[in-house]
């Protein structure tokens, strides 16, 4: 312990031994205690041409070009190399801050890097006693707000140095520096119209994120809080050059409608006569997350220049208007129509949907329409509900074949019926323009028509038949196809109840009836049966008996015999007649006829995959025989058993 | 950190957190002890004034904090929302008065709630000067010291870390006014005079703001402050 007495230099009071640090703790205190110190008399006060010019004689100051938070920026003359330079002086009170030294040193660096056209070049920096100097490209010319107030610039014009703007940030950006500080006042524009961004990473050296700003400083700070990105208020430590893009955003709202977004904005194109377009950038920019924003600036020049390069752009700022017009209230009511894209979008998504219609309609018809007799057999089983479901492809099968183009068509018409009535909607302003809306709805129809495309492709590739019928009448009609060939017959004619309409069956042909029923009296008709008759060597004209085996009912299904009564040998005429008894029997008509193959031992109705029905995985109907041995059985009967199958496992 | 004179209470300084908490709850709890790490020198010195030897004093004031952060004395004492250090001193004092045999008698054993080092205590007493002043002048004192002691070791830290140990060293005899020889410290760092006037400014501003957020902390409102620093320097004085 030192015990020798020493004395405080300040008061001259003795030091206890004690004394933190060797400080009088008196005079330590009285420090604190002592009212907050202004700058001290030998800090040269920088807004003071006199005063600067004197601190730093190699310069010859010509001119005080600005003042702000960020400091004083004088024209002056770099006596030395006899140039015109821009010479900022930055603030001392944030000289007093313990780590300022380094950060200017780091961040003045790394400024002198940034070599661009289109950004202020920074030729050296100094510190002179407590005088801390950049030297920057003085640029003769005038600042965007400048332009701005003196209304030298329309908006097209000032739009026109956007994409300029977005080169020279994407360049810094690259070189991973933030400007953090975009806003009119820091993007010059000299004699000859080139831009040129001023005060690059200043923001960052002298802290001034906003929190500091609105602590520190009033007015200027307040200013440059419109132009800042969300982050930069509520989370600095996050700030990116995404932030740049946010203020580039705020700035071009500007240019657009002479004003600031703030609080609930109104879309520039509602503001000004400016291209609907703009909503989508500016919107785009504005996003309050950083991530749904823009990501680099290159993307906002692209969709800055796909607007501006085109015809349908911004109303030409040449054509004169009435200053009334221009400046009182231009209201979008009174505006004349503009040439709106949205009517191409109505126009492109009618015509979408039409396609989309006719298109899944034309699967449709395609199957039904053509080859007549055959077809018309396939549509017996798609018209009847019940046989449908019942033998029809079970759930696992109906629900792959609910994707098929039919629905496909039918997903195209709604998803597109969607967007027209939000169209309608917006347009009768009983929803806002909200793009964030449009491209959700893009999102949605581009993942779920695609997948529903891609479906409907696998599908009809995989197996076109399964796709391109009707659903439930699979294998009855890939058995007719087998057996008959392309069998091209006119139908046979309607045949009333208990009168057979008389026909004729050519030789080696089949004649397909349609047996429509009702079980007992009730008035629900029991869905249509098919029966068939085969012709024999020659034409044969037949008539055909009807009974009922009541012992053998199940469900709403018959089970019929169907007996060829009389033959007529070589008649060439044939007929069919249901007798009275028969009253359940509300119609039938011929479908038309088949050609039989000479060799084919057995007509089947989808014996061998009916048969296999439950194998596959299907329920319902079971057609036990629908068979007609030619060898051993001539032009015998042919009988058609119905019969609901055992309920399976459920697939 | 800086002094919002314009707050007329500090929701979160240590001290209104453990007013506000009325000495129940963790928050509360946590407070006081951090704010007591801060201060046992002055409250030990206190006790030893009092005529107690090294060993008991060391006791006591560990038994001291032990009921006031484990047994939650808070509710009893924190009523009147005055200044940490006058409620401290107040509550040793009725300990001591009343707690006095019980906390003989119960010793407590090893290291208490909040450690310090005995030794460094009793040497720090011992170079306390023996002016015959009172127990409660020499808790001021102590107090005021190491407040003191305190904002100082910040300031050299944060110097530290920006690897400028040397130049704290040279400029901390600024900090008290414009009494330093500005042209020796500029000669010893090998800079020029108006720089170490920047730097000296920089170092008053920064270690004024760290002394009045220490303060701060101890007191329930931002008008206290200043009342707190004029009774540490009369304290300080005579």
């Amino acid at each position: 312990m030192n015990e020798t007495l020493r004395q405080c230099p300040q008061c001259n009071a003795p030091l206890p031994p004690n004394a933190p640090q060797g400080l009088c703790p008196r005079c330590l205190l009285n420090a604190a205690a002592a009212p907050p110190e202004g700058i001290p008399g030998d800090i040269i006060d920088i807004g003071d041409a006199a005063e600067v010019a004197k601190a730093l004689p190699q310069f010859e100051i010509i001119a005080l070009l600005g003042q702000g938070g960020m400091g004083v920026v004088y024209k002056a003359r770099q006596i030395v190399l006899d140039r015109v330079v821009a010479l900022k002086i930055l603030p001392p009170a944030d000289a007093f801050s313990p780590d300022f030294v380094e950060r200017f040193r780091r961040e003045a660096r790394s400024l002198a890097k940034l070599n661009h056209p289109n950004i202020v070049n920074v030729y050296d920096f100094g510190e002179t006693g407590s005088l801390y100097y950049i030297i920057m490209e003085f640029v003769d010319g005038a600042n965007l707000r400048q332009l701005f107030q003196a209304r030298k610039l329309t908006s097209a014009e000032a739009l026109a140095i956007v994409p300029k703007i977005c080169d020279a940030l994407q360049y810094a950006h690259e070189e991973g520096l933030v400007h953090r500080d975009i806003k009119p006042e820091n993007l010059l524009i000299d004699k000859k119209g080139r831009v040129k961004i001023a005060d690059f990473g200043l923001a960052k050296l002298l802290r001034r994120e906003p929190l500091d700003m609105t602590l520190t400083l009033s007015g200027t700070a307040l200013g440059t809080l419109r132009y800042m990105a969300p982050e930069q208020m509520d989370k600095p430590e996050t700030v990116d050059h995404r932030a740049d893009l946010y203020s580039l955003g705020v700035v071009i709202y500007e240019m657009l409608t002479g004003e600031t977004p703030v609080g609930r904005y109104e879309l520039p194109s509602q503001k000004a006569q400016v291209d609907v377009r703009f909503d989508e950038i500016v919107l785009h920019a504005l996003e309050r997350e950083p991530d749904r924003r823009y990501q680099h600036a290159s993307q906002v020049r692209d969709d800055v220049e796909k607007v501006t390069g085109k015809p349908v752009a911004p109303q030409s700022p040449a054509v004169p208007q009435p200053p009334a017009l221009k400046s009182a209230d231009n209201s979008p009511a009174t505006a004349a129509p503009k040439p709106s894209p949205r009517h191409l979008l109505s126009a492109f998504l009618v015509l979408l949907m039409l396609v989309g219609i006719s298109f899944g309609f034309s699967f449709h018809a395609n199957h039904s329409g053509s080859a007549a007799g055959l077809t018309k057999i396939i549509t017996v089983g798609a018209l009847d509900p019940l046989y449908t479901r019942e033998s029809g492809p079970s759930g696992f099968q109906t629900g792959i074949n609910f994707f098929s183009w039919s629905f496909f068509a039918v997903v195209v018409a709604g998803i597109t019926f969607g967007a027209l009535w939000r169209i309608g909607r917006e347009d009768q302003g009983k929803v806002p323009r909200d793009p964030a809306w449009w491209r959700d709805w893009w999102k949605q129809v581009g993942v779920w028509g695609g997948l529903l495309l891609i479906v409907c492709i696998v599908r009809t590739v995989m197996d076109p038949a399964k796709v391109l019928q009707a659903p439930g009448d699979r294998t009855v009609s890939a058995n007719y196809s087998k057996q008959l060939g392309s069998a091209s017959v006119p139908p046979l004619g309607t045949i009333t109840n208990g009168i057979g309409a008389e026909f004729t069956v050519p030789a080696g042909q089949v004649a397909f009836l349609e047996i429509v029923t009702r079980k007992d009296n009730a008035t629900v008709p029991v869905p249509p049966h098919c029966a068939y008759v085969l012709a024999g060597e020659g034409p044969i004209a037949g008539t055909f008996r009807w009974s009922r085996e009541p012992e053998q009912k199940d469900g709403p299904f018959r089970r019929w015999r169907i007996e060829l009564v009389s033959e007529a040998g070589t008649g060439s005429t044939g007929g069919i007649a249901l007798p009275e008894a028969l009253d359940a029997v509300v119609g039938a008509r011929g479908l038309g006829l088949g050609v039989l193959e000479p060799n084919e031992e057995t007509i089947h109705w989808g014996t061998a995959d009916v048969d296999n029905l439950p194998a596959n995985g299907l329920s319902g109907l079971r057609v036990t025989t629908v068979a007609h041995n030619l060898k051993t059985g001539g032009t015998g009967i042919a009988t058609t058993e119905w019969k609901k199958a055992q309920p399976k496992n459920k697939p | 950190m800086t002094t919002r004179d314009a707050a007329p209470y500090f929701a979160t300084t240590r001290w209104s957190v453990v007013l506000a908490a009325g000495g129940a709850g963790k928050g509360g709890e946590r407070a006081l002890a951090e704010l007591c790490r801060g201060y046992w020198y002055p409250l030990y010195a206190y006790v030893r004034r009092q005529g107690n030897a090294p060993h008991d004093a060391e006791d006591l004031t560990q038994e001291f904090f032990a009921r006031l952060i484990e047994k939650g004395w808070l509710g009893d004492v924190g009523r009147e929302r005055g200044k940490f250090r006058s409620w401290l001193l107040t509550a040793m004092k009725h300990f001591l008065a009343n707690e006095w045999d019980r906390a003989r008698a119960q010793k407590r054993g090893g290291g208490g709630v909040v450690s310090f080092d005995a030794l460094t205590a009793e040497q720090r007493y011992a170079a306390e000067p023996v002016d015959g002043a009172g127990a409660e002048r020499l808790f001021d004192r102590s107090w005021a010291l190491q407040l003191l002691e305190r904002v100082l070791s910040r300031l050299q830290a944060e110097f530290e870390t920006q690897g400028k140990a040397r130049a704290f060293e040279e400029l901390k005899a600024t900090i008290l006014g414009d009494a330093a020889p500005l042209a020796e410290i500029a000669a010893r760092l090998g800079t020029s005079v108006s720089a170490v006037k920047a730097a000296a400014h920089r170092l008053r501003h920064r270690y004024r703001e760290l002394l009045r957020a220490e303060i701060a902390e101890t007191v329930p409102l931002a008008a206290d402050i200043d009342d707190e620093l004029a009774h540490l320097f009369s304290a300080l004085s005579e």
